[in-house]
Protein backbone atom coordinates (compact mmCIF):
# COMPACT_ATOMS: atom_id res chain seq x y z
CA UNK A 1 0.00 0.00 0.00
CA UNK A 2 1.17 3.32 -0.70
CA UNK A 3 1.46 6.63 1.20
CA UNK A 4 -1.52 7.93 0.03
CA UNK A 5 -3.85 4.84 0.29
CA UNK A 6 -2.09 4.87 3.66
CA UNK A 7 -3.25 8.11 4.43
CA UNK A 8 -6.95 7.66 2.80
CA UNK A 9 -7.53 4.24 4.88
CA UNK A 10 -6.22 6.56 8.18
CA UNK A 11 -8.61 9.67 7.98
CA UNK A 12 -11.56 7.91 6.35
CA UNK A 13 -12.30 4.92 8.32
CA UNK A 14 -15.46 3.33 9.57
CA UNK A 15 -16.97 5.40 12.06
CA UNK A 16 -14.75 8.66 12.21
CA UNK A 17 -16.02 11.29 9.44
CA UNK A 18 -13.38 13.48 8.61
CA UNK A 19 -14.31 17.09 9.63
CA UNK A 20 -10.67 18.59 8.43
CA UNK A 21 -7.41 18.04 8.21
CA UNK A 22 -3.84 20.00 7.45
CA UNK A 23 -0.81 19.43 7.17
CA UNK A 24 2.38 20.94 8.27
CA UNK A 25 4.96 19.52 5.86
CA UNK A 26 8.71 19.06 6.64
CA UNK A 27 11.74 21.07 5.91
CA UNK A 28 13.76 18.46 3.55
CA UNK A 29 13.25 20.37 -0.09
CA UNK A 30 13.05 17.28 -2.18
CA UNK A 31 10.56 16.30 -0.17
CA UNK A 32 7.26 14.50 -2.87
CA UNK A 33 3.91 14.40 -1.95
CA UNK A 34 4.24 10.28 -1.44
CA UNK A 35 6.49 11.09 1.33
CA UNK A 36 4.31 13.43 3.12
CA UNK A 37 1.38 11.12 2.78
CA UNK A 38 3.13 8.15 4.51
CA UNK A 39 4.45 10.17 7.57
CA UNK A 40 1.36 11.76 7.50
CA UNK A 41 -0.20 8.35 7.80
CA UNK A 42 2.22 7.20 10.10
CA UNK A 43 1.72 10.01 12.37
CA UNK A 44 -1.88 10.32 13.00
CA UNK A 45 -2.53 6.54 13.04
CA UNK A 46 0.19 6.52 15.99
CA UNK A 47 -2.14 9.45 17.96
CA UNK A 48 -4.95 7.56 16.58
CA UNK A 49 -3.72 4.42 18.61
CA UNK A 50 -2.85 6.19 21.77
CA UNK A 51 -6.28 7.84 22.24
CA UNK A 52 -7.90 5.07 21.58
CA UNK A 53 -5.96 3.34 24.09
CA UNK A 54 -6.10 5.98 26.70
CA UNK A 55 -2.86 7.60 26.45
CA UNK A 56 -3.57 11.13 27.69
CA UNK A 57 -2.33 13.88 25.82
CA UNK A 58 0.97 15.74 26.00
CA UNK A 59 1.34 19.31 24.58
CA UNK A 60 4.88 20.46 24.20
CA UNK A 61 6.30 22.16 27.60
CA UNK A 62 8.71 24.44 28.21
CA UNK A 63 9.62 24.28 31.57
CA UNK A 64 10.26 27.77 31.69
CA UNK A 65 9.06 30.34 34.08
CA UNK A 66 6.98 33.05 32.96
CA UNK A 67 8.34 36.64 32.94
CA UNK A 68 7.75 40.07 31.14
CA UNK A 69 10.31 41.75 28.64
CA UNK A 70 10.16 44.76 30.15
CA UNK A 71 12.98 45.82 32.68
CA UNK B 1 -9.53 32.63 16.68
CA UNK B 2 -11.16 35.38 17.99
CA UNK B 3 -11.65 33.87 21.06
CA UNK B 4 -8.16 32.78 21.67
CA UNK B 5 -6.85 36.47 20.44
CA UNK B 6 -9.02 37.94 23.00
CA UNK B 7 -7.74 35.65 25.87
CA UNK B 8 -4.27 36.65 25.20
CA UNK B 9 -5.44 40.55 24.63
CA UNK B 10 -3.39 41.63 27.40
CA UNK B 11 -1.03 39.14 28.12
CA UNK B 12 2.61 40.10 28.63
CA UNK B 13 4.29 36.98 30.25
CA UNK B 14 5.48 34.53 28.19
CA UNK B 15 5.51 32.10 27.32
CA UNK B 16 2.22 31.32 26.53
CA UNK B 17 1.83 27.50 26.96
CA UNK B 18 0.16 25.21 24.13
CA UNK B 19 -2.06 23.90 27.30
CA UNK B 20 -3.03 27.40 27.71
CA UNK B 21 -4.59 27.46 24.70
CA UNK B 22 -6.27 24.33 24.71
CA UNK B 23 -7.80 24.69 27.99
CA UNK B 24 -9.36 27.71 26.42
CA UNK B 25 -10.65 26.08 23.49
CA UNK B 26 -11.89 22.97 25.22
CA UNK B 27 -13.63 25.35 28.56
CA UNK B 28 -15.28 27.34 25.25
CA UNK B 29 -17.50 24.32 24.10
CA UNK B 30 -15.15 24.76 20.47
CA UNK B 31 -14.70 20.95 20.48
CA UNK B 32 -15.33 18.21 23.02
CA UNK B 33 -11.58 17.05 23.24
CA UNK B 34 -8.83 18.08 21.77
CA UNK B 35 -5.67 15.39 21.88
CA UNK B 36 -2.11 16.35 20.89
CA UNK B 37 0.70 13.31 20.43
CA UNK B 38 4.05 13.88 19.84
CA UNK B 39 5.18 11.44 17.27
CA UNK B 40 8.68 9.85 15.71
CA UNK B 41 8.53 11.30 12.57
CA UNK B 42 11.18 12.49 10.43
CA UNK B 43 10.59 16.94 10.41
CA UNK B 44 12.20 16.43 7.26
CA UNK B 45 9.13 14.66 5.63
CA UNK B 46 6.57 16.16 8.04
CA UNK B 47 6.31 18.61 11.00
CA UNK B 48 2.70 18.03 12.42
CA UNK B 49 -0.96 17.73 11.57
CA UNK B 50 -4.41 18.17 12.79
CA UNK B 51 -7.47 15.77 12.26
CA UNK B 52 -10.55 16.89 13.40
CA UNK B 53 -13.13 14.02 13.46
CA UNK B 54 -16.79 13.07 14.39
CA UNK B 55 -16.80 9.53 16.27
CA UNK B 56 -20.46 8.02 15.86
CA UNK B 57 -21.94 6.20 18.52
CA UNK B 58 -24.09 3.70 17.65
CA UNK B 59 -27.43 4.80 15.63
CA UNK B 60 -29.11 6.89 18.14
CA UNK B 61 -25.82 8.33 20.07
CA UNK B 62 -24.25 11.71 19.38
CA UNK B 63 -21.22 12.25 17.39
CA UNK B 64 -18.38 13.19 19.47
CA UNK B 65 -16.16 16.24 17.88
CA UNK B 66 -12.28 15.52 17.94
CA UNK B 67 -9.32 17.02 17.17
CA UNK B 68 -6.48 14.83 16.82
CA UNK B 69 -2.56 17.33 16.30
CA UNK B 70 0.41 15.36 15.89
CA UNK B 71 4.02 16.90 15.91
CA UNK B 72 7.19 15.29 15.61
CA UNK B 73 9.26 15.06 18.82
CA UNK B 74 12.49 15.37 16.82
CA UNK B 75 11.76 18.62 16.07
CA UNK B 76 13.32 21.40 18.68
CA UNK B 77 10.75 22.58 21.14
CA UNK B 78 10.23 26.12 19.48
CA UNK B 79 9.60 24.07 16.62
CA UNK B 80 6.82 21.79 18.24
CA UNK B 81 5.00 24.71 19.70
CA UNK B 82 4.77 26.33 16.31
CA UNK B 83 3.44 23.28 14.76
CA UNK B 84 1.04 22.84 17.72
CA UNK B 85 0.06 26.80 17.63
CA UNK B 86 -0.17 26.44 12.96
CA UNK B 87 -2.86 23.06 13.63
CA UNK B 88 -5.04 25.23 16.81
CA UNK B 89 -5.50 28.21 13.86
CA UNK B 90 -7.28 25.31 11.67
CA UNK B 91 -10.01 24.85 13.87
CA UNK B 92 -11.09 27.99 12.92
CA UNK B 93 -11.02 27.29 9.40
CA UNK B 94 -14.30 28.10 7.37
CA UNK B 95 -16.14 25.43 5.42
CA UNK B 96 -14.77 26.19 2.15
CA UNK B 97 -11.21 26.16 3.71
CA UNK B 98 -11.62 22.65 5.38
CA UNK B 99 -10.24 19.53 3.69
CA UNK B 100 -13.13 16.72 4.37
CA UNK B 101 -12.69 14.84 0.94
CA UNK B 102 -10.41 12.05 -0.64
CA UNK B 103 -10.10 14.22 -3.68
CA UNK B 104 -9.41 17.34 -1.37
CA UNK B 105 -6.92 15.07 0.65
CA UNK B 106 -4.48 14.17 -2.16
CA UNK B 107 -4.84 17.28 -3.28
CA UNK B 108 -3.52 19.23 -1.16
CA UNK B 109 -0.90 17.11 -0.17
CA UNK B 110 0.09 17.47 -4.00
CA UNK B 111 -0.20 21.53 -3.67
CA UNK B 112 2.06 21.50 -0.33
CA UNK B 113 5.25 19.60 -1.61
CA UNK B 114 4.47 21.52 -5.11
CA UNK B 115 4.36 25.13 -6.54
CA UNK B 116 2.13 26.96 -5.21
CA UNK B 117 1.03 28.79 -8.43
CA UNK B 118 0.01 26.50 -11.21
CA UNK B 119 -2.50 26.15 -13.95
CA UNK B 120 -4.49 24.21 -11.84
CA UNK B 121 -6.97 26.40 -9.41
CA UNK B 122 -9.86 25.67 -7.21
CA UNK B 123 -10.84 24.92 -3.91
CA UNK B 124 -7.23 22.81 -3.38
CA UNK B 125 -5.48 25.90 -4.01
CA UNK B 126 -7.57 27.99 -1.32
CA UNK B 127 -7.03 25.08 1.23
CA UNK B 128 -3.09 25.02 0.60
CA UNK B 129 -3.33 28.78 0.56
CA UNK B 130 -5.17 28.79 3.63
CA UNK B 131 -2.63 25.75 4.96
CA UNK B 132 0.46 28.37 4.28
CA UNK B 133 -0.96 31.34 6.16
CA UNK B 134 -1.89 29.47 8.83
CA UNK B 135 1.94 30.03 10.13
CA UNK B 136 1.69 33.39 10.04
CA UNK B 137 -1.56 33.76 11.98
CA UNK B 138 -0.56 31.69 14.77
CA UNK B 139 2.33 33.80 15.99
CA UNK B 140 0.34 35.96 18.12
CA UNK B 141 -0.72 33.35 19.53
CA UNK B 142 2.82 32.73 21.27
CA UNK B 143 3.81 36.36 21.04
CA UNK B 144 0.28 38.12 21.77
CA UNK B 145 -0.14 41.81 20.83
CA UNK B 146 1.20 43.20 24.52
CA UNK B 147 3.96 41.18 24.71
CA UNK B 148 4.93 41.99 21.31
CA UNK B 149 4.78 45.75 21.78
CA UNK B 150 6.89 45.09 24.87
CA UNK B 151 9.59 43.38 22.75
CA UNK B 152 9.68 45.67 20.16
CA UNK B 153 10.25 48.67 22.87
CA UNK B 154 13.14 46.38 24.55
CA UNK B 155 14.82 45.95 21.28
CA UNK B 156 14.65 49.06 20.16
CA UNK B 157 16.34 50.47 23.31
CA UNK B 158 19.14 47.88 22.79
CA UNK B 159 17.83 46.41 26.09
CA UNK B 160 17.35 42.68 24.56
CA UNK B 161 17.90 41.06 21.48
CA UNK B 162 15.81 39.47 18.91
CA UNK B 163 17.24 36.35 20.10
CA UNK B 164 16.58 36.92 23.79
CA UNK B 165 12.80 37.72 23.24
CA UNK B 166 13.16 34.39 21.07
CA UNK B 167 14.04 32.45 24.07
CA UNK B 168 12.02 34.18 26.92
CA UNK B 169 8.64 33.26 24.12
CA UNK B 170 10.43 30.02 23.10
CA UNK B 171 9.73 30.70 19.53
CA UNK B 172 12.31 30.24 16.71
CA UNK B 173 14.31 33.28 16.26
CA UNK B 174 13.56 34.06 12.44
CA UNK B 175 9.90 33.83 13.34
CA UNK B 176 10.28 36.55 16.05
CA UNK B 177 12.52 38.69 13.67
CA UNK B 178 9.34 38.76 11.37
CA UNK B 179 7.48 40.03 14.22
CA UNK B 180 9.61 42.76 15.46
CA UNK B 181 10.13 43.57 11.93
CA UNK B 182 7.83 46.76 10.17
CA UNK B 183 7.10 44.15 7.76
CA UNK B 184 4.72 42.58 10.78
CA UNK B 185 2.22 45.11 10.35
CA UNK B 186 1.98 44.63 6.56
CA UNK B 187 0.86 41.35 7.44
CA UNK B 188 -1.25 42.18 9.94
CA UNK B 189 -3.21 44.55 7.24
CA UNK B 190 -3.06 41.70 4.65
CA UNK B 191 -4.42 39.02 6.97
CA UNK B 192 -7.37 41.48 8.56
CA UNK B 193 -7.63 42.44 4.57
CA UNK B 194 -9.08 38.63 3.92
CA UNK B 195 -10.96 38.88 7.15
CA UNK B 196 -8.93 36.76 9.08
CA UNK B 197 -8.45 37.58 12.67
CA UNK B 198 -5.04 38.29 13.91
CA UNK B 199 -5.24 41.04 16.75
CA UNK B 200 -7.56 41.11 19.78
CA UNK B 201 -10.94 43.57 19.95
Amino acid sequence: MNGKNKLASVLFADGFELVNVKFFAGTSKNLNAEQLAEAAAAALSEAHTAWMAGVPSQAPETGLTKRTLMA
Amino acid sequence: MRLLLDYLSETRELPVEIKELISVLVDAGIQDEIYLRPVNTDPGSLRGAIRQFRKHQGVYGEALWVTHIVYSQNSPLEWQRITCAKEIVHLFDKDIEKTDTIEEVMGLIDKLVGPLTTETFGVVDIQATVDRFAVYKCLPLLLPKAALSDAKLSVSRGELSIQEVAEAACMPSELVSIMISDEWDKVIQLLDSLGEDIEPR
